[in-house]
């Protein structure tokens, strides 16, 4: 239910709600209803053969017929549907007034949902919740009568009146009914077949199973909606439909149409898969607002993943090569974290472990990213804590070959002298981290001191511990220095549509933009400065990663001792591509 | 008598009150009435089989002979959680040490200009007013089973004394479907009519199950350990004899009895965790703000690092503070 995952959010678009709906939800119920349709009114499936015993009292009931049923199939099914249905819609526009009027039309502080931009159409909360109550009770229902004919058809357990409409023609049997009293052949001479069949098909009982569904599904509907003010309001509607319920499936036994064993049974199952439908399928659906709790932590969870699933996607068909990069280090570094250790370095180690969590995500950020963001205005910074919304962004897939090709018309309008240092900016970072760790050590310390001669004056202070820490690293502890190409990474899709507007401008616009770029970038360095803000913290942070020196890094890495090289040529490459960008911004700031 | 802030200005518990509850608890005794003391709602006449054999056990007499007789049952049953619940409360409230906390949860409601209500009144109110309504509620539940199924007392066959004669019942396996050959007393086979599910063991089960959840979830003294267990289980095993009494008095089946406390039990379970909640009051615990998962949030919060120093100090911090707890 995708539907259901999209709550809790302000109006919003929703490229998927529609789609999502129309081939998936559609698909579902029309099979469901369309396998129900020829197992029940269709003799395509045969129930089991079971034999009986001769003159069993408990199958000679009489017959009531199909007719003359107190509530028969078609009016069970309406009931079932249309009672449920029609008290979920009535309940629902209830809430939605009362809602809308106590907290008005935008959704109050514990609004249940907003509503849904989809193609062109808004959907209302009140549309949207009905619709998924609905049809999962739809779903439902064609699910338990489904499960009700399988098993009805797989156990072939004989009616109270088989006995009746089978009058078995005891002669046929070679044996007399004392030598032999189990009889497996079919030896009925009973002219009615429908009868007879529909004899071979009761346990469990089909009016037990739908009508508890119904019940049980509409209860827990209200005894999540129905506020606890009025005390008696909630068990009286539930107890009326249980009544309801219970009595459905009784006539079943007073009309001797089902043992009560099958009509037990089937009470149990047509509760099971409500509660189960409830807890689980529309389960954040059905709860009523309120203050986030673990279903929204696993919306999270969901989310995260989604968003991880997304950028490996997008990181994967820009940079095939790098596939084998990725997935392993999210797979080493997942269970880690979870694993808890006591030993003095401990926390460095977990530090180095979040450092690989997060490493697989920085390609994208920097490939596609970093030569967009600074041409636009920043305001659409504050978006981004919508996490849907930086979804969305790190979606964006037309970045790669734009980001290439600015990157190659300012690397030659503006950097003639730097031919060494380039080509390794242009190249994705990861690409040759795998390949040769001690030249790319010495690259970095070159690039490390490109840095520091060109930075000069205007490094924020912040950036200065840092960047002389790191020469003294090992290479894992190089994170720090993340730390002015991070704002970099702000990367709005409005952003990055722009941006792809703008590339085919002139070269002028191109560096003014990146002057600004330059400017705003030192100015969010300088920003940077106050969130550090814990310089304690920052040197104790330095300190330890220094305290094992060079042989920390392989200390650690012994630590978890199964993967040092994959670890290491990791660990080193977002710092790579980091300080790569630390070069870019900075040095050409002044350049212009 | 409350405290300053917990005092509530409410002008629609009143009339909510009268026009919804009261109206829902007219509505119920006034069903249950139909149900037991008018033949509104005739019995289904069910078959049965010749000289079944289940149905031949010996007349116990009416009710009125039994063991427990009815009046006695109801006023029991009836007495039993009011009592308990009045008497829990009222010493909740003058025991200083829990009347803190009931007030905590509870507020003080003012309607009007004149009138208080206090967290006494309402918890007994409320409390006392959904155990009435479960009470009334179960046996419409039992009363609709009897009348829907008509299933047949052990004792019918006795009491009914069957004319055989004009049916062939040669066979063994006949099943009788009218029900008017019957020649015994016509208000006994009425009765003997109505068997399924057992109202003695539904009631006595929901009041007792109803009592032993007040007294579980209220009464949390560390002094006497004894006390709580032997009250509850006193109350639990009175309502399981009261159900087996009638198995054995051959008034109903077993699977009536079992079917009896499954009803009861399912109603008192509604109505004190969904209902009651418990028996808490309706603010319920003030919800504790939850801890956000630290490995999450860097994750989630990845794209807009300002500073992966901080974020690793936090990481750092917050590692040292579980691995500290």
């Amino acid at each position: 239910m995708i539907s259901a995952k999209e709550k809790n959010k302000t109006p919003k678009d929703s490229m998927t709600l529609l789609p999502c709906f129309y081939f998936v939800e559609l698909p579902i119920v029309a099979s469901s209803i369309v396998s129900l349709y020829f197992l029940e009114l269709t003799d395509l499936f045969k129930p089991a053969k079971v034999g009986f015993q001769c003159y069993d009292r408990r199958l000679s009931m009489p017959y009531v017929e199909t007719n003359e049923e107190l509530i028969p199939l078609l009016m069970l099914l309406s009931l079932a549907f249309a009672a449920p249905a029609a008290s979920i819609m009535v309940g629902e526009g209830a809430l939605y007034c009362l809602q809308s009027r106590l907290w008005g039309r935008s959704g109050g502080p514990g609004g249940a949902e907003g509503s849904i931009n989809a193609g062109g159409c808004n959907f209302n909360s009140f549309l949207r919740r009905t619709v998924r109550f609905v049809g999962v009770h739809v779903f439902g229902l064609c699910a338990t009568a489904l499960v009700t004919d399988v098993i009805q058809l797989a156990t072939g357990y004989h009616a109270p009146f088989f006995l009746t409409v089978c009058k078995p023609n005891y002669t046929l049997l070679g044996t007399s009914c004392e030598a032999n009293p189990y009889i497996t052949q079919d030896i009925c001479s009973g002219a009615d077949a429908h009868a007879i069949l529909s004899a071979r098909k009761t346990f469990p009982s089909q009016h037990a199973t739908l009508s508890a569904f119904a019940a049980v599904y509409v209860s827990m509907y209200f005894n999540s909606v129905i506020s606890d003010t009025t005390k008696l309001l909630k068990p009286v509607l539930v107890f009326a439909f249980a009544i309801a319920a219970g009595v459905c499936g009784l006539t079943q036994i007073t009309q001797y149409r089902s043992h009560p064993v099958d009509v037990y049974s089937g009470f149990l199952i047509g509760a099971g898969i409500a509660a189960y439908l409830v807890s689980r399928g529309a389960g954040r659906a059905v709860h009523p607002p309120g203050p986030p709790d673990e279903s929204t932590q696993g919306l999270k969870g969901c989310l995260r993943a989604l968003t991880q699933r997304g950028q490996d996607s997008v990181y994967q068909q820009n940079k095939s090569v790098s596939t084998d990069e990725g997935p392993p280090g999210r797979l080493e570094g997942a269970p880690r974290p979870v694993a808890r250790d006591k030993s003095s370095l401990g926390s460095l180690k977990r530090a180095s472990v979040d450092v690989d969590l997060l490493a697989p995500r920085s390609p994208m950020g920097k490939e596609n990213m970093v030569t967009f963001s600074n041409t636009l205005p920043r305001v659409n910074t504050p978006s981004l804590d919508d996490p849907a919304r930086r979804h969305m962004t790190i979606h964006v897939p037309l970045d790669a070959s734009r980001s290439k090709q600015l990157i190659s018309e300012w690397k030659q309008k503006s950097l003639e002298g730097r031919v060494l240092g380039l080509p390794d900016e242009a190249s994705p970072a990861h690409l040759r981290a795998p390949a040769e760790p001690m030249a790319e050590e010495e690259e970095e310390e070159d690039e490390e001191e490109e840095e520091d001669e060109e930075e000069g004056g205007p490094v924020p202070p912040s950036l200065y511990p840092t960047v002389q820490a790191r020469p003294g690293l090992g290479p894992r502890v190089i994170l720090p220095p993340r730390a002015a190409p991070q704002p970099l990474v702000h990367i709005p899709e409005e952003g990055a549509q722009a941006g792809a507007g703008l590339s085919p401008k002139s070269g002028a616009a191109v560096r003014a933009k990146w002057l600004m770029m330059a400017e705003k970038t030192g100015a969010a360095a300088v920003a940077t400065q106050p969130r550090v803000a814990n310089p304690p913290r920052l040197l104790q942070v330095i300190a330890m990663s220094k305290a094992p020196g060079g042989a920390g890094a392989k200390a650690v890495d012994t630590g978890s001792s199964s993967s040092a090289s994959s670890d290491s040529s990791q660990y080193r490459s977002p710092s790579d591509r980091d300080s790569a960008s630390i070069v870019t911004i900075d040095a050409h700031a002044p350049h212009h | 008598m409350a405290v300053g802030n917990n005092t509530q200005r409410s002008y629609s518990i009143i009339p909510c009150f009268i026009f919804v509850e009261l109206v829902i608890m007219a509505g119920t005794v006034l069903l249950a009435y139909y149900f037991e003391c008018t033949d509104t709602f005739q019995v289904h006449i069910q078959g049965f089989f010749c000289q079944d054999g289940d149905l031949m056990k010996p007349y116990p007499g009416t009710e009125e002979e039994s063991f427990i007789t009815p009046l006695v049952l109801y006023c029991v049953l009836a007495a039993t959680p009011t009592a308990i619940i009045f008497i829990g409360e009222i010493s909740m409230y003058f025991i200083k040490s829990t009347r803190e906390s009931l007030i905590a949860q509870e507020k003080t409601i003012l309607t009007g200009e004149c009138c208080y209500l206090n967290p006494l009144l309402r918890r007994i109110i409320r409390f006392i007013g959904v155990f009435a309504f479960g009470l009334f509620a179960t046996d419409i539940f039992v009363n609709a089973g009897q009348v829907v199924t008509g299933h047949l007392t052990p004792y019918f066959l006795t009491v009914c004394k069957p004319n055989y004669t004009s049916t062939d019942c040669r066979a063994h396996h006949q099943f009788i479907n009218n029900g008017n050959i019957c020649t015994g007393d016509l208000e006994v086979i009425e009765k003997a009519r109505r068997s399924f599910p057992s109202k003695h063991a539904a009631l006595s089960i929901y009041s007792a199950l109803y009592a032993t959840m007040y007294i579980t979830s209220t009464i949390k003294t560390k002094s006497s350990r004894l006390a709580k267990p032997v009250l509850c289980l006193g109350t639990l095993c009175t309502a399981f004899l009261t159900g087996l009494n009638r198995v054995s008095e051959y008034r109903n089946h077993c699977s009536d009895v079992i079917a009896g406390f499954i009803l009861g039990t399912a109603v008192a379970l509604f109505l004190g965790m969904c209902v009651v909640h418990n028996f808490k009051g309706t603010q319920g615990s003030p919800s504790k703000p939850k801890p956000e998962d630290p490995r999450g949030v860097p994750l989630m919060a990845f794209p807009r690092i300002e500073s992966p120093l901080e974020t690793l100090s936090a990481q750092n911090h917050s590692a040292s503070m579980t691995e500290v707890t």
